[in-house]
């Protein structure tokens, strides 16, 4: 596994409501800073939409 | 103590109905109780720290460790009003140990910045943390149509990276390297907003 496989493992970790830090050590201060940003993003929007909103307001088509 | 065997997910749901009834409004004025003290506070701190973190697993590990940490030290006769400015200063510092403990030092994102006013509104703070929302959604407008996208459809909507893709009518690959690139730049946008 190289570093933009860990960056991406951690991206799929976070979208699946787990933590990414086991794959920080592997990544470059910007990649982290990315990954922190990610975080911000959807930690916020999680709080805004709420789990079961999100599931049903995909949108589609 | 939060016990080790229950997930904050269970206690967070059970203090949010008991948040809400009168009963629990009342504690405000009298001695703080231990268990009144988690209920009441359990999910605002676990609400902060998600807003952070972004995942489960990392805002419930952090919220025991904040009330595992604050109850060793709880002193009774504080105020309650007290309690939870006490709260949120164990909650910033256990953010700030975890941050160290995993990330790189210099890795602070500009967005995140430490908001008081997350405190619960009953104690005269007011509700700041739409602020933070508003900052946030200003990045999304401020990004380039393709990023922007490519953000809302893996962090708001939930997308996979092939889902995506299919969405933006672009490869795979293309997809990774857009939101690697969509990442960057709201880095750099954000830099901005501060």
């Amino acid at each position: 596994v190289n570093d933009h496989e860990r960056f991406e493992q951690a991206i799929e970790k976070l979208l699946a409501d787990r933590s990414p830090r086991s794959e920080m050590t592997c990544l470059s201060e910007e990649e982290q800073r990315m990954i922190r940003m990610a975080q911000l993003l959807r930690g916020r929007v999680r709080m805004l939409v709420g789990r079961d909103r999100l599931s049903r307001e995909r949108p589609r088509g | 103590v939060i016990p080790t065997d229950e997930r904050c997910g269970i206690i967070v749901h059970d203090a949010a109905r008991s948040i809400s009834s009168p009963q629990a409004r009342t504690i405000i004025r009298q001695p703080p109780d231990l268990d009144q003290i988690i209920a009441r506070y359990v999910d605002p701190v676990y609400r902060f720290l998600y807003r952070r973190v972004g995942n489960r697993d990392d805002a419930e590990d952090l919220t025991s460790e904040v009330f595992l940490k604050a109850t060793r030290k709880l002193d009774r006769a504080r105020a309650e009003v007290s309690v939870a400015a006490w709260l949120f200063t164990v909650a910033r510092t256990v953010l700030a140990d975890h941050w160290r403990r995993y990330y790189r030092a210099g890795t602070h994102v500009s967005l995140d910045t430490v908001d008081l006013a997350e405190m619960p509104v009953e104690f005269g703070q007011a509700e700041r943390s739409e602020q933070m929302d508003r900052r946030v959604a200003t990045l999304l407008d401020r990004l380039p149509d393709r990023y922007r996208q490519a953000l809302e459809l893996r962090f708001l909507h939930g997308y996979s990276i092939q889902e995506t893709a299919q969405e933006m009518a672009i490869t795979l690959q293309n997809a990774k390297v857009l939101q690697h690139r969509a990442l960057a730049k709201a880095l750099q946008v954000g830099e901005g907003l501060s």
